[in-house]
């Protein structure tokens, strides 16, 4: 085989099947004529040197083929920002679903401690974190291939009158924040209704449980966190801060406030159920009850913050301002 | 201005202009090497890696009608303007004739 075979095989290798004759025969008659204007150039032969100069110069087989067939990306440009809105939503809503499912084990298996949760959540968000990265790229290809794909996904038929009326970069309202504070809720929920989850077996075994104390107000946060909820699902799909959102915001934590406070307020938080002797409870539990009150005060912090903000979009200033 | 940066603008500039020049030469058939030595003659150096694939691009838009011929002893493929690249080659010549005005207007203008 000579250098030239050599070459116009390798190139050949890198093309589809149904156009690899085709452009193999093209591509080495091309050369030929190349090589024979050397010929009469030079007023001899080419040597193999000269030749595998003339086919260096071409490129590398690969590159060769690669301008024959140009590879189009599995989502045009066109399509990026929808492509990369849906797999923002798609990723922070599997990592959501799988903090929420290693919490659940976390909360039944005693013997784990926190390092082993982190990984097991990032361990599940990777596994299943691939396979909602390639189904949504799939699908976009598909359906942009097709011809199918829905108008809000390119942006047809927008008008400018539809676009958010931001004034401040604040009111963005990003998704990793609705993601954390819907992970909270859940996990509190699940905290909270434990006994509606748990098998009996490892409700015996539990060493803790709540105080009747904080049992009394555990309905009102129960239904405080299902609002929240549904407050953050909205969020999600509005994500900039209105007048409207900055009241409900301020509205939620300021009942958040009360109800921490009053945790923080309580003789005990929790009781030892006799399981096994814990020791150190008493510690714990005043260790608790002082994250509440720093929470609540916290959230002081938040309630300030939101007024302010709200005062701003009220006056409508073009500032952009905010509190540190 | 770095060297890099002034190839990378000189072959944005050419990318558009290059198909038009492929175009312009096809009126008459050429082969690959034929169509890169007129280009040449008219002081237009392209690349062969870039050449050739291109005039295969055309011809698969079917704006350019493809025949293999022997000559010299061995076979080539000939490529000349399809009735669609002889229309698109029109409308495409005014455009850049009236592009052309507005950049010389702009670019003189600038002085």
């Amino acid at each position: 085989m000579n250098l030239l075979q050599k070459y116009i095989h390798a190139v050949k290798q890198e093309l589809p099947l149904a156009q690899r004759e085709d452009i193999g025969r093209e591509l080495q008659a091309n050369i030929l004529d190349q090589l024979d204007a050397l010929q009469e150039q030079t007023g001899r032969e080419a040597s193999q040197d000269e030749i595998a100069a003339v086919l260096e110069k071409h490129g590398h087989p690969s590159q060769v083929a690669a301008r024959y067939m140009p590879v189009t990306p599995l989502v045009s440009s066109d399509l990026m920002p929808a492509y990369k809105l849906v797999m923002s939503y798609a990723l922070g809503i599997t990592l959501l679903l799988q903090i929420l499912k290693s919490a659940v084990v976390y909360l039944q298996v005693g013997h784990y401690n926190t390092w082993q949760v982190v990984m097991q959540i990032l361990a599940g968000f990777v596994e299943k974190g691939a396979l909602v990265f390639t189904s949504i790229t799939v699908v976009f290809y598909l359906t942009a291939k097709s011809g199918m794909l829905p108008d809000w996904a390119s942006n047809k038929g927008w008008r400018v009158q539809d676009l958010p009326e931001q004034e401040y970069d604040w009111q963005k309202i990003r998704g990793s924040d609705i993601i954390t504070d819907l992970s909270g809720c859940g996990f509190i929920l699940l905290l909270i209704w434990h006994k509606l989850w748990m098998s009996a077996a490892a409700l015996q075994q539990l060493r803790v449980d709540f105080s009747p104390a904080i049992t009394a107000y555990l309905p009102w946060m129960t239904v405080l966190l299902l609002a929240s909820v549904a407050f953050y699902i909205w969020c999600a799909s509005q994500p900039l801060w209105s007048k409207l959102k900055l009241q409900l915001n301020i509205l939620q934590n300021g009942l958040y406030m009360i109800l921490f406070f009053i945790f923080s307020q309580l003789d005990a938080l929790m009781v030892d159920t006799g399981a096994a002797t814990i020791f150190g409870l008493q510690h714990l539990d005043k260790g608790i009850r002082m994250g509440c009150l720093g929470y609540a005060i916290y959230l002081v912090y938040e309630i300030w913050r939101d007024a302010w903000r709200y005062k701003l979009l009220s006056q409508q200033q073009v500032t952009k301002k905010m509190p540190a | 201005m770095s060297e890099e940066r002034l190839d990378k603008m000189r072959l944005e500039l050419r990318r558009g202009a290059l198909v038009l020049a492929v175009l312009g030469s096809l009126r008459q058939a050429q082969y690959g090497y034929s169509l890169r030595k007129a280009l040449l003659d008219h002081g237009l150096d392209i690349d062969e890696g870039t050449l050739y694939p291109l005039v295969r691009r055309l011809a698969d838009q079917g704006l350019l009608d493809s025949e293999w011929q022997q000559g010299e002893g061995r076979e080539r493929r000939y490529y000349i303007l399809s009735q669609e690249g002889v229309e698109l080659l029109e409308k495409l010549t005014q455009e850049w004739q009236a592009l052309n005005g507005t950049l010389t207007t702009i670019l003189e203008t600038g002085r």
